[in-house]
């Protein structure tokens, strides 16, 4: 069954599509999460599911379900970065980033050193460029699709990523973050960007 | 974990989807990460109710996950061997060999470590290459959480001196900690500390005894993150002596100044060395630079210099064990001599050495609990709500009292016995903070309030009251709420400031009475005290006040039936719960809303998305344990109106479950639903499994409310019906002569509740044959309807309806009519003559009327209905071809015979057009055509009547006396053609033989008379 079968499933009742729906996304939504809010991940995921249940009446056919799915949860992640944060009204996912709402350093433990002051430094970034990046290259999310889960026009989505690279190189080449080693090229970014994943997914 | 790009399904940990293999244990020695795993079963068990797989770490399974921090992530689990619970800490980086080993000797030595503030270790054990620690489950906060709750130095000092204990006995056993903050050390409930994580946390680069290394430099690189080379972030840094950030040896005396840092930073706010870097704070270390003590801190410089000495550069120059150290400290908190205060001390309080200021505070609580019990519940009182109860006069109000007595001493007993306990648990025992006393006795208070109110209701008691008054108790607020101090933590703190604090609290009292008026069943008065309660909270910003005040509101909103402003209210409450984090009512809302949204008003799907998030919500921490019965008592009505019996029936016995586990199986709400899982049950036609889940209910009300309580009536009546479901007709008789007895004592010979009852044993009487007994109780059950609702009003018409065609089918047909007559009349005159009623009751009045052999009489009516119908809205071309039929067969009997075939024609034609062709509604106007066709001689016609009808019959069960009259009419065809008559004399004969004890009486005749025509009998 696709994936808005499942879910119409599940709001009709049927639990078992529920779970299924639930272990397809599971990695993807942990990944998201376990990145930004990660002492509420299980809170986050389950509140993730149930509005999609909720709101599925928005889920139109002109986008996959994954790209709706992340709609959902990074609305939810905003929610819960704007109560975080010290001001509420502050919070601007354009602009905050997720170590300006919580200081305390990345809890995801790589063994090497050069991922994890990746990760530290993909916190720094404003959140909406944060998740840019993670949508499109650990999700592998079309332009339309980040479309869809940002909800921005289409044609700004490409502007975004890159804005998103000079903003990850940007930190990288601050003085908090400089090491002997030097600042990846952009592309030799996107590439360790794009490893991220599997040593996240090792944690 | 796959490196495969494609996001869907690729894992191949992923379990294939076979509903029946659920129970599974996933090997921790799989790729994917534990964490991970633990996420995605907590996450999976609150949406869909079941653990889909449980996580192993040996003979540990993982239960849920604590906390997560720098070094590894706690989990809670379960020993299976030991039966217990316990705490798992993995940590995330990978171990060599030789840090193994000594991990696991410093281990042995922890486990036999057994001292009341340490944690406590079991093991320590490798797996993935991670290690992981099994510990005592200590449940409480941190140091530092708890430090930042408490204002009085001397307590700190003395919380710290236990502290100091635990680390004192571990070094007694040899051990060194290396890494204490107070992040490191956890007060348990009754606030105790206990110290964690002793050096085994200390990974790479733990030089254990002596020896320069370069540990402390390289746990940065490792894992203090890029930040650290600048320091940015303070973590274990801040609380290192120097010999440690140097990478010299460490030993006990590094633990010394560990804790004066902690105590230092407990009892000034800050900790004493400034500096962000590790130069910069090696620097102030050895110039020996301690911040200033701030103004006002209220620590005497006694305390101050032990604490310096043990902050001392040079290890050499502190003292020389913790020991020393903690003896110094205890002597400046020491008791001194008692001395009276001028404010009045209350009595009983004795000289147990606690400093005067704290015990001040104290002293007043420990009041003994009778004391403010006084009032509230006391021999005055009981006087008091006897002579109210027993004045009402009502029939079991002594039953009630009993009940009400025996609740009301059972609840100000616990009540009091809890608050000696909590005043003891931090006067006498000192086992408890004063802030989590604070916590108890604000819980207790409320409670207390709640009581008041009860009994100042039962002491205002009439006749009406005296119903719901068991069941006002019964809601009373759980007292052992009072004993989970964690939820009590989690719940939002007062204002700060006084005066609104104030405010908010009388507010909330009067909440309190509009949640005890609505426990009373007095829902005005529960809904104008909410009401004010709304509008006033909207001018005061505390916003979990106005949580509540809508909930209330809401709930009077329901029980008035003013459902749309009441889902308003509740979801305002829902949402604004939601976003200040009040968990114990987002999760109530929410149960509420599956009800008000979802049954009734009728948005069936919205209904179950709730249930599903008051599902997920209740059973998440801190909401109250019965919540999650009442959201799924609650989606099973609604999945009942939405027709899914089967799943309705699921929530109901889960939800009974829950009840029984945390209300006990002797409340209300269990014998709800049980009554509930009866009423499925019986729809189903599983009559003996309802029955003994509407016995169970009943012998709960009955224990509950008294045997003569009019709630216990009802419970009866469910009982008879079923038996009667089950045709145990004289055992349901017994049964519903005792509901009633029961009805007229409590609600008197007159009250219209009878009528129902009446009416059930009037069916019951007619089913078995006691014609003069039946209409007995069908007119007094009139008389008391008519009374109770005016001889005019439509209900009444629906009682004489449904009585009227009871016994027309027992054959009654003159008072059938009777009854008819008089409910066509009021239909006519209350809902008009077109009206969907009016109609059907002259249908029935025709149908009945020609039953009684007056067709002609009973024509006009019929042939009305019809028109009426034709015309009207609301009548389907089935009603109408039942109409057709009707006055077809009426015609028919009336002898004319073409009319009557016109409308059997189109009764016919309406059928098949709504039905298609192949259904069996189509064999009786078939077999009528067939019938008229044989009488005017179209043979033709009524043979391939009869054997459509046939067809019929061989596909779908048709009732044996058509097939018997279909058989026979295609005979009586076949008999038209000379060639066929000796098949047909056969088949005539069979299809006579085969309908005898099928058809009437009249039927049969008639076929004998024919076949006696034609020689064949």
């Amino acid at each position: 069954m696709d994936d808005e079968a499942l879910l119409r499933a599940w709001a009709d009742g049927n639990d078992g599509a529920g779970e299924k729906l639930y272990r397809r996304h599971f990695d993807a939504l942990y990944r998201f999460f376990r990145t930004k809010a990660p002492e509420s991940c299980e809170d986050l995921i389950q509140t993730t599911m149930l509005e999609c249940v909720r709101s599925k009446s928005n889920f139109r056919g002109d986008a996959t379900f994954r790209a709706f799915l992340f709609g959902v949860a990074r609305h939810c992640l905003w929610h819960y970065l704007r109560s975080q944060s010290r001001d509420r009204l502050e919070f601007d996912a354009s602009r905050s980033s997720v170590a300006a709402c919580d200081p305390r350093p990345s809890t995801i433990a790589a063994r090497n050193a050069e991922h994890q002051r990746l990760f530290e430094a993909m916190r720094h970034i404003p959140v909406e460029l944060q998740v840019v990046l993670e949508l499109h290259y650990w999700e592998d999310m079309t332009t339309h699709e980040l479309a869809v889960a940002l909800d921005l026009p289409q044609g700004t989505v490409k502007s975004r990523m890159r804005r998103a690279r000079e903003a990850l190189r940007e930190i990288l080449e601050s003085p908090e973050f400089l090491t002997s080693t030097p600042v990846p090229s952009e592309d030799e970014l996107a590439t360790r960007v794009r490893g991220l994943r599997t040593v996240l997914d090792a944690c | 974990m796959t490196s495969s790009r494609s996001p869907v399904d690729a894992d191949p940990t992923t379990k294939p989807d076979s509903p029946g293999s659920r129970d599974e244990r996933s090997d921790s020695t799989s790729a994917q990460s534990l964490e991970r795993r633990i996420v995605f079963e907590t996450v999976g068990k609150r949406l869909f109710g079941r653990s889909t797989g449980l996580v192993s770490l040996g003979r540990f399974v993982v239960l849920g996950t604590i906390g997560r921090g720098g070094m590894g992530t706690v989990y809670k689990a379960y020993d299976e061997s030991l039966d217990r619970s316990i705490a798992i800490k993995v940590l995330h980086t990978e171990t060599s060999e030789e840090h193994a080993l000594r991990l696991q000797r410093e281990a042995q030595a922890l486990a036999k470590l057994s001292h009341p503030n340490v944690v406590h270790v079991y093991e320590v054990g490798m797996v993935d290459g991670r290690r992981f620690i099994a510990m005592e489950l200590v449940v409480g906060r941190t140091l530092r959480q708890w430090h930042e709750g408490e204002h009085d130095w001397r307590a700190r000092v003395r919380k710290y001196i236990d502290v100091g204990a635990g680390l004192a006995a571990a070094h007694a056993a040899g051990l060194v900690h290396r890494d204490f903050k107070p992040d490191n050390c956890i007060v348990d409930d009754r606030g105790c500390p206990k110290v964690l994580d002793f050096g085994l946390v200390r990974d790479v680069g733990s030089a254990a005894e002596s020896g320069p290394s370069s540990s402390a430099r390289s746990d940065g690189d490792a894992f203090d993150t890029a930040l650290t080379s600048t320091g940015t972030v303070m973590g274990t840094r801040g609380y290192m002596p120097p010999e440690q950030l140097e990478g010299l040896g460490t030993d006990q005396r590094s633990d010394q100044f560990a804790f004066c840092v902690s105590l230092h930073e407990a009892l000034y706010g800050a900790r004493p060395f400034a500096g962000t870097t590790r130069a910069a704070l090696l620097h102030s270390m050895s110039t020996g630079n301690v911040q200033p003590a701030p103004k006002g801190s209220g620590v005497p410089e006694a305390v101050r210099r032990i604490l310096l000495r043990g902050l001392a550069a040079d290890p050499e120059q502190r003292w020389s064990s913790m020991d020393e150290l903690l003896a110094a400290l205890r002597r400046q908190v020491a008791p001194r001599t008692w001395r009276a205060l001028a404010t009045g001390l209350a009595l009983g309080l004795t000289a147990t050495g606690i400093g005067l200021a704290s015990y001040a505070q104290v002293g007043f609580r420990c009041e003994g609990a009778d004391a403010h019990l006084r009032g509230v519940w006391d021999d005055a009182r009981r006087q008091e709500v006897e002579r109210a109860l027993l004045h009402t006069r009502v029939s079991y109000a002594a039953d009630t009292w009993e009940r009400v007595e025996q609740r009301l001493d059972d609840y100000a007993a616990r009540w009091a016995d809890k608050h000696t306990e909590v005043c003891e648990a931090t006067s006498v025992r000192q086992e408890q903070s004063a802030a989590t006393m604070d916590l108890r006795m604000e819980c207790l208070a409320r409670r207390r309030i709640a009581l008041a109110q009860s009994v100042e209701l039962l002491v205002e008691i009439d006749a009406e009251g005296v119903e719901t008054a068991t069941e006002l108790l019964v809601g009373l607020p759980r007292l052992e709420r009072c004993d989970e101090v964690e939820a009590l933590r989690a719940e939002l703190a007062p204002p700060e400031d006084q005066q609104l604090d104030a405010r908010v609290r009388a507010e909330r009292e009067r909440l309190q009475q509009a949640a005890t008026s609505l426990r009373a069943g007095q829902y005005e008065r529960a809904w104008t005290t909410a009401n004010d309660v709304v509008d006033r909270a909207t001018a005061l910003e505390y916003t979990p006040l106005m949580v509540e005040a809508l909930f209330q509101r809401g709930r009077a909103r329901d029980e008035r039936g003013e459902y749309a402003e009441a889902a308003s209210d509740l979801e305002r409450s829902h949402l604004l719960a939601a976003q200040v984090g009040y968990h114990s009512l987002q999760a109530e809302t929410a149960a509420w809303l599956v009800r008000v949204v979802g049954y009734r008003l009728a948005r069936h799907d919205e209904g179950r998305w709730w249930g599903k998030t008051a599902l997920a919500l209740a059973r998440g921490p801190y909401a109250e344990p019965a919540v999650e019965g009442y959201s799924l008592v609650n989606e099973g009505s609604v999945l009942r109106e939405q027709g899914e019996p089967r799943q309705a029936l699921e929530r109901f016995r889960e939800a009974l479950g829950v009840f029984e586990r945390t209300l006990g199986t002797d409340h209300p709400s269990t014998a709800s639903a049980e009554h509930d899982i009866a009423a499925v049950l019986r729809t189903q036609g599983e009559l003996d499994q309802a029955l003994e889940h509407q016995q169970r209910a009943l012998a709960i009300l009955e224990r509950v409310l008294g045997p003569g309580h009019p709630k216990v009536a009802m419970a009866v009546n469910g009982v008879g019906l079923v038996l009667k479901q089950q045709g145990k007709h004289d055992e349901a008789l017994v049964v519903l002569e005792r509901a009633l007895a029961i009805q007229e004592s409590a609600l008197g010979p007159e009250h219209p509740d009878i009528a129902a009852t009446l009416a059930n044993i009037g069916n019951l009487h007619m089913q078995t044959d006691r014609r003069p007994e039946a209409l007995r109780s069908y007119e007094r059950a009139l008389a008391i309807k008519e009374k109770a609702l005016g001889a005019q009003h439509p209900e009444f018409a629906t009682l004489l309806s449904n009585m009227g065609k009871m016994l027309a089918q027992r054959g009654e047909h003159q008072a059938a009519q009777s009854y008819l007559q008089r409910a066509l009349a009021i239909r006519e005159r209350a809902l008009g003559p077109a009206h969907a009623d009016t109609v059907t009751t002259l249908l029935d009045l025709g149908v009945v009327t020609s039953m009684f052999g007056d067709h002609a009489a009973a024509l006009p009516h019929v042939a009305r209905a019809l028109e009426l119908q034709e015309q009207g809205e609301g009548f389907g071309p089935l009603d109408l071809a039942l109409t057709h039929n009707n006055l077809g067969a009426i015609l028919d009997s009336l002898g004319r015979i073409e009319e009557s075939r016109a409308h059997s024609l189109e009764a016919l034609a309406l059928r098949e057009q709504a039905l298609g062709p192949d259904h069996v509604e189509l064999v009786r106007p078939l077999l009528g055509l067939a019938r008229l066709d044989i009488g005017a001689g179209r043979f033709a016609d009524a043979q391939k009547r009869a054997e459509h009808a046939l067809a019929i019959a061989k596909s779908q069960p048709v009732a044996p006396e058509h097939v018997a009259w279909a058989r026979f009419i295609l005979a009586q065809a076949l008999w038209s053609e000379p060639r066929q008559r000796e098949r047909a004399a056969t088949m005539a004969k069979d299809a006579y033989v085969a309908a005898e004890g099928k058809v009437v009486e009249t039927s049969l005749a008639e076929m004998r008379r024919w076949l006696e025509a034609r020689d064949l009998l």
